[in-house]
């Protein structure tokens, strides 16, 4: 990235008298809005972008208020929910029909919401945190800690990561909390290239030898004037990743070793509902289009995310 | 190049190192006690010792991992608990089904993502650009498990065209290498359309279309030559990535290959199975790797490594 990209990130922080000064002639020959600014206008434009996170803020208000919301207890087994020992097509009382354990789809679906985005943000969430510290570590640091970072974070991409996620989960054995550090374990790599890289390259660059030359302190250079322009990759990062870490989620449920029963997640709801797919599809296709349409909703927004805050990318 | 080569190959050794040491190190830790599920859960505690040292799991554990290591090179990956045979030579029969279905997996996604791509990036903003990107916005959001049942089920079951699963005939292979091709053609298009649309705009391409070349030549030779290379990136990895096992659609398919039985390996937490799975599979994906780099030298005369 160039000049444009950086100076508007200094302008939003507090500064040195010195680089206000630079800054003041950057932000005469640049964009006079700034970073935030700018992104948000390009953001509010973008359609695509704009429905991901209504998507977002619905599913959101779901998982919240899943208790007011859903119509049944999400474990229950009505005596009603089973015809001929059977699921319940969709009628009247289970608007979207029961499984085949007589409980109601529609409160078990909004339940589930809960628990993937739960352990989707919260995984990924911590995916990023490593990412940012290991990448940011090797690429600031150096010297051996870069070696031994960066060559870490290869072997760990050397594996699989369904079958890495799966061999984690084998020994801390599966539940909520274990899916959501596995995916934070998993998923930091690719990430953690990026800044790294990221980082590698700006610390050569003369904005940082000025600030050394003023007598910033080494942790002011990294807080001050390398890590805000992580900001703007982590956004990203938390928006798409978070989609991905669904899918993982969803994947190691329907697998069996990811949230366990009868706590419902849409990824065991799929897998119980498979063996019913023939006499009972809705078992299959309801969670399978919540799951679709909240992958939809993070990967909208993450998109509209990047365009926003990448101002070479001008369309 | 060759001592870049010497220098990858030497990397790539690493690698399968750090692999080995992660792999191993897991399963040590592992909470269930391997002697145990051999043994059987009825064993009085005199078997399971017995057990216990025949497998040589009372000894230290770097002894082990170096015993393990010792074994992994001499083609002995260890028995499996549940199978009660060689894990190596189990893998070994299950590779023919999944290298088929990796192929053709493969074919699938560069069948159904380039020409999507280049048709889209080439026809830039207008309705099918649009609704091709649609569409592979909404294959990268579905998992390849909802892919496979959806098709499974309206394929197989509403619309009976294909097998509901199974191994042999050419019909069976459809809807597997289907569900790859579609989640994977999704990302491909998507790649493609955007490296495309970096180059439609070059001089190169405005000098050939000039000098009155066909279009097509233009457009295969000039734009995809030079668009193509994530792509070629893409496909390596994905390749050596099913070939290590496609554990969910060869599990939603019944695809008698590697992946459905590391799912197995799962279920009865058969920990040598599993640790040779990864193994296996990470083999194929650091070899995919190198083979990858090499092969954009040819694709990409721009790229040299020295």
């Amino acid at each position: 990235m160039t000049e444009d990209a950086t100076a508007p990130v200094i302008q939003d922080s507090p500064v040195a008298g010195q680089e206000r000064l630079q800054d003041l002639r950057v932000r005469q020959t640049l964009s006079p809005r700034g970073l935030w600014r700018d992104a948000w206008l390009r953001l509010r434009r973008d359609r695509f972008a704009l429905l991901g996170g209504l998507i977002i803020l619905g599913l959101v208000a779901v998982a919240i208020f899943a208790s007011w919301l859903a119509p049944h207890s999400p474990t229950r087994q009505f005596r009603d929910g089973l015809a001929l020992g059977q699921p319940v097509p969709p009628s009247a009382k289970f608007l979207l029909g029961t499984d085949n354990l007589g409980r109601d789809i529609l409160s078990r679906l909004i339940w589930g919401a809960r628990v993937s985005l739960l352990v989707g943000i919260l995984g990924n969430g911590l995916a990023v945190l490593i990412g940012i510290l290991v990448g940011t570590a090797a690429g600031f640091v150096g010297g051996w800690v870069e070696t031994i970072l960066m060559r870490s974070t290869d072997v760990i991409m050397g594996f699989p990561v369904l079958l890495l996620a799966v061999a984690l989960i084998s020994v801390l054995r599966p539940g909520l909390n274990i899916v959501i550090l596995v995916i934070g374990l998993v998923y930091w790599t690719y990430l953690a290239r990026i800044v790294y890289g990221y980082v590698k390259s700006l610390r050569e660059r003369d904005f940082v030898l000025a600030a050394r030359s003023i007598g910033c302190t080494t942790p002011r250079i990294l807080f001050r004037h390398l890590l805000p322009h992580v900001v703007s990759l982590a956004i990203v990062y938390l928006t798409l990743g978070t989609a991905s870490a669904i899918i993982l989620e969803s994947t190691l449920s329907f697998i069996g070793i990811g949230i366990q029963p009868p706590t419902a997640s849409w990824g065991n709801m799929i897998s119980d509902g498979q063996r019913y797919y023939r006499a009972a599809p809705w078992l299959v296709i309801y969670p399978s289009l919540a799951l679709m349409l909240t992958v939809l909703g993070f990967n909208l927004m993450g998109d509209g995310l990047r365009d926003a805050l990448d101002p070479q990318q001008r369309r | 190049m060759q001592g870049y080569l010497v220098r990858r190959l030497l990397w790539m050794l690493f690698v399968l190192f750090g692999i080995s040491v992660i792999t191993f190190f897991l399963t040590v830790l592992l909470p269930s006690d391997p002697a145990r599920v051999i043994a059987g859960p009825r064993a009085s505690p005199e078997a399971i010792a017995k057990m216990r040292e025949s497998w040589g799991l009372n000894l230290p554990v770097h002894v082990q991992y170096v015993r393990y290591m010792g074994r992994l090179l001499q083609g002995d990956w260890g028995r499996s608990f549940y199978l009660r045979t060689e894990v190596l030579p189990a893998i070994l029969r299950r590779l023919p089904a999944t290298l088929q279905l990796a192929l053709a997996g493969a074919l699938a996604q560069l069948l159904i993502g380039v020409p999507v791509g280049l048709i889209s990036a080439l026809k830039q903003r207008s309705w099918l650009d649009r609704i091709t990107m649609i569409f592979s916005l909404l294959g990268i959001c579905t998992p390849a498990f909802v892919l496979g049942l959806l098709l499974l089920y309206y394929f197989g079951f509403r619309l009976p065209i294909f097998p509901l699963g199974g191994y042999g005939k050419p019909q069976h292979l459809v809807l597997p290498a289907l569900t790859l091709g579609l989640a994977g053609g999704a990302w491909y298009a998507r790649i493609l359309r955007s490296s495309v649309l970096e180059v439609v705009s070059a001089d190169y391409v405005r000098t050939a279309r000039a000098k009155g070349l066909h279009e097509r030549v233009v457009v295969l030779r000039h734009i995809l030559r030079n668009a193509i290379g994530p792509i070629v990136t893409m496909i390596g990895s994905d390749l050596g990535y099913f070939l290590g096992g496609v554990l969910i659609v060869e599990r939603v398919f019944a695809w008698p290959g590697i992946g459905s039985q590391a799912w197995a390996a799962i279920e009865y937490e058969d920990v040598p199975m599993i640790m040779g799975t990864v193994i296996f599979a990470a083999f194929f994906i650091v070899i995919a790797n190198l083979l990858v780099d090499i092969a954009q030298t040819f694709v990409d005369p721009r790229v040299r490594y020295t």
